[in-house]
């Protein structure tokens, strides 16, 4: 999987992933997010090029939402429809801020 | 209702009681009263009567003292005139008398002694009580015979024993007391010369006739008859001195007490007279105020009626009070149990040690109770042997769908609904070879155990004989044979049943007694099949049976149901009917079997509403899909771990492409393999490598999805799904993998047979 991540000032940070969050690169793409967002206080993930997410790649998504709802906020952008799909079926969707 | 009690009856039986105590008792009381005064009354007549004969006595005795002394004068007087002589037979007379006072022996002028004018022979009584003479009497100062009581007694005499009575006196000379005298007559040629006398202090009569008081306020009279004078009186309303010699008539009540009455009034006030005449003239006369006489009587009989009454209260307080001991109490205790009975509170023993009928209705009662507690019990037992029962036999029944989750030619459903009771109701379908596929629906007659177990049997026996190779007609012959050599009770079966070849469409439908099946053709809707009926299952061994043979298209369905759903009643004792069926079939709007027979069944309860199910309904639904097409299905085999799911990832992508899925399918396809590739090796086989096998096919309305593992057995389907609503914050992302599968896909299921893990979805194209 490519991941790009992109600072845009101190607390600003976007990332961007092409692929699927599955089993094979969910845990590659949360670890170097994580690394990432220490001083962090606005993370914008760019879902443009993710086909699906599984229920690994929620998780992920889930602990970097909890982090980040400590220290500042994070967004999806570009949510293709049937990622879209799992987040609503799983209701990610309630509190994710997603554009 | 109070007054139905059997308290309140207590009650009257108690006031009865009390009543009917003081009626009597007071009857009692007055009988005693009344007798009492009877009593009382005789009792005074008696003692007044004895002290009258007592004073009669005395009377007798000095007139029989007077008569002595008379002839002791005549002898005297005619034979020596020997005074000394006289004196002292005079004394030995006297002595003979002991109640006379004192008395003599009087002679007229010159009699005895022609110079002494006046001769008197008188002795007395002294203190000392001996007799003794006085020769006081014979002077001229006392003169004799101008003394009253002598011209009186001398006056009174005629004749013989004359007994005559002088007027009471007082005498200054004499005694000073107040005496009458009793004299009788001397005699000389028929001629009275003389006469004797004998005294009687009366004062002390009158004395102890005026002690005589039976009560404080009673009264007396003493008089003399004859003479009509007053002796004694103490009567309160007049002095005693100036009645003194007054005739008898002074006192007003006098006339009153001779008219033999009972009683008088007398200043206001009742007396009861008791009149005694004595034999020498003399009345005696006692009243007896009438409220003094029977005062202590009524009071004592108002004591007596007193406690007679306190019995009578007290009797009736003990009725009441045993009465509601021994039969209220009871009564109240038995009704309490009895209702912490009837409120299944089975443990509930009575305690009544008394009276006796009471403890063996609680020891009737302490057993009925345990009879209830053990019949209970053993229906307990009955019941839950026999909702084991139910389990198996509805266990008995396939009841993993799809059955052949890789056989695509057909889609089939059944299900049964039993009613409360074990039931004779089955379906049942199979492979009778490589090709041909026979499903039927059974109905066997009666309900109960008994037709439970036969119809166990029938379905073994059919099952048995459907893959011995025979034909369509063979079969059900033989079926029928055998069900008649065992059927000793008289059970018959009612069965359809369908034989279809799945590769060709080919099909043979035998209808035995059976309701009609319903089908659905090319034009889309559900029509009632009439075939050729059979006999029933069971009737004749040698019966003939015709097959219906024709061929299916693809989509074509078949549905077939048992009267349980035809008969299904409602409130108002309506039926649901074919037409009701038929129009319901007709009304879904889905190709799959499952959903149409859940369709089915809830239309039929909500017809029913709370009408409690009286007979099994089962139903099955059987689809053709039509031929199998070997292309249209993928089989990956493979080892599953982390390292081979890249392998597995492109088998899916290529069999996707393949299969000509399109993008929507394959999102969900790649999502659901995804999780379910994972869930394997993660759990099943515990991050070990273990056998995977995954087969996709694809048919005119469906991709099937068929996952298989032997890791641990493992119904994933049983798992709760988790709260997508929670919080982020509280939220963890666990059991979110099959969440996402169940809702990726239009059906479900999971198997586990031959150590296998077998999970079967179904995506609607």
């Amino acid at each position: 999987m490519e991941i790009v991540l992109k600072k845009i000032n101190d607390e600003a940070l976007y990332v961007k992933a092409s692929g699927k969050l599955d089993i094979d690169s969910s845990a590659e793409y949360g670890t170097k997010i994580k690394d990432a967002i220490d001083d962090v206080k606005d993370l914008t993930l760019d879902f443009a090029e993710i086909t699906y997410v599984a229920s690994i790649g929620l998780r992920v998504l889930l602990e970097l939402y909890q982090q980040m709802s400590k220290q500042g906020s994070m967004k999806l952008v570009n949510v293709q429809d049937p990622v879209m799909n799992v987040l609503k079926m799983t209701g990610f969707d309630k509190f994710l801020s997603i554009s | 209702m109070y007054f139905n009690t059997v308290k309140s009856k207590i009650i009257l039986i108690s006031a009865l009681m009390l009543v009917t105590l003081s009626l009597l008792l007071s009857f009692f009381a007055y009988l005693y009263l009344q007798n009492g005064k009877t009593l009382l009354l005789r009792g005074f007549s008696y003692h007044i009567s004895n002290f009258a004969q007592k004073i009669n006595k005395d009377i007798i005795r000095i007139e029989d003292n007077a008569k002595d002394l008379a002839l002791q004068g005549s002898m005297f007087n005619k034979i020596d005139k020997n005074k000394q002589m006289a004196l002292y037979t005079s004394i030995n007379i006297f002595n003979n008398y002991p109640h006379s006072l004192g008395g003599g022996i009087w002679f007229e002028p010159y009699q005895i002694d022609k110079t002494k004018r006046l001769y008197c022979i008188y002795i007395y009584r002294n203190k000392n009580n001996e007799v003794v003479p006085d020769e006081a009497f014979e002077t001229e100062d006392y003169n004799y015979l101008n003394k009253s009581w002598y011209k009186e007694i001398f006056s009174e005499i005629k004749e013989g024993d004359d007994v005559a009575w002088s007027l009471p006196y007082y005498e200054k000379e004499g005694s000073n007391t107040l005496m009458v005298t009793a004299g009788s007559g001397i005699y000389e040629d028929g001629k009275l010369v003389g006469i004797s006398t004998v005294d009687w202090e009366i004062e002390s009569i009158i004395k102890s006739v005026s002690d005589m008081k039976p009560t404080p306020n009673s009264f007396v009279l003493f008089g003399d008859k004859d003479h009509d004078s007053i002796i004694a009186s103490n009567d309160p309303y007049i002095d005693n001195a100036v009645l003194l010699g007054k005739p008898l008539k002074t006192l007003s009540w006098y006339n009153e007490n001779l008219k033999n009455i009972t009683y008088f009034t007398y200043h206001g006030k009742k007396y009861i007279p008791y009149v005694k005449i004595l034999d020498n003239g003399m009345i005696l006369i006692i009243n007896i105020p009438k409220t003094e006489l029977f005062r202590y009587l009524i009071k004592h009989v108002i004591i007596l009626f007193g406690v007679f009454m306190l019995i009578g209260l007290t009797i009736s307080i003990l009725l009441y009070v045993g009465l509601k001991k021994y039969i209220d109490k009871p009564i109240e205790k038995l009704t309490e149990i009895a209702h912490k009975i009837g409120e299944g509170d089975l443990n509930t023993q009575i305690q009544i040690e008394k009276p006796m009928e009471f403890a063996k209705l609680a020891s009737t009662f302490n057993n009925m109770t345990n009879n209830i507690k053990n019949i209970t019990k053993e229906r307990q037992r009955i019941e839950s042997e026999l909702s084991l029962a139910k389990e198996i036999q509805a266990s008995s029944l396939p009841n993993v769908f799809p059955p052949f989750p890789d056989k695509n030619e057909f889609d089939i459903f059944a299900g049964m609904e039993p009613a409360k009771e074990v039931g004779g109701d089955f379906y049942d379908f199979y492979f009778i070879d490589d090709e041909n596929f026979m499903f039927l629906i059974a109905d066997v007659s009666g309900k109960g155990v008994p037709a439970a177990l036969f119809m166990m049997t029938s379905k073994t026996l059919i099952n048995y004989i459907a893959q011995s190779g025979l034909s369509p007609k063979e079969i059900i012959e033989v079926i029928n044979k055998r069900i008649c050599e065992n059927n000793k009770q008289g059970f018959f079966i009612t069965l359809f049943a369908g034989i279809v070849n799945i590769k060709t469409g080919k099909v043979s439908f035998i209808n035995c007694g059976h309701n009609p099946p319903l089908v659905k053709r090319s034009d889309g809707k559900f029509k009632y099949l009439e075939l050729d009926s059979n006999i029933v299952l069971g009737a004749f061994d040698n019966a003939q049976f015709n097959i219906t043979e024709g061929h299916l298209e693809s989509g074509d369905t078949i549905f077939v149901y048992t009267d349980g759903i035809t008969e299904a009643v409602n409130a108002s004792d309506e039926q649901y009917g074919e037409e009701r069926l038929l129009n319901a079939l007709n009304d879904i709007n889905s190709d799959n079997v499952r959903d149409s027979l859940e369709n089915i069944k809830r239309d039929v309860k909500d017809f029913a509403q709370n009408v409690a199910q009286s007979d099994d309904m089962t139903m099955l639904m059987f689809k053709y899909n039509g031929k199998y097409k070997s292309n249209n299905k993928k089989v990956y085999k493979g080892i599953a771990c982390r390292e081979n799911y890249k392998y597995f990832s492109e088998w899916l992508a290529q069999s996707s492409k393949n299969l000509e899925l399109n993008q929507n399918i394959v999102d969900k396809l790649n999502l659901i393999s995804e999780e379910l590739y994972t869930n394997i090796f993660s759990y099943a086989y515990a991050n070990n490598e273990g056998e995977i096998e995954v087969q996709l096919i694809k048919d005119t309305y469906n991709l099937t999805i068929i996952f298989a593992d032997k890791g641990i057995p493992y119904n994933p389907l049983e798992k709760p799904d988790p709260d997508v609503t929670m919080p982020p914050e509280s939220r963890d992302a666990g059991g979110l993998g099959i969440f996402i599968v169940k809702n990726s896909v239009d059906e479900i299921s999971y198997g586990y047979l031959n150590n296998t893990n077998t999970l079967t979805m179904k995506i609607t194209l």
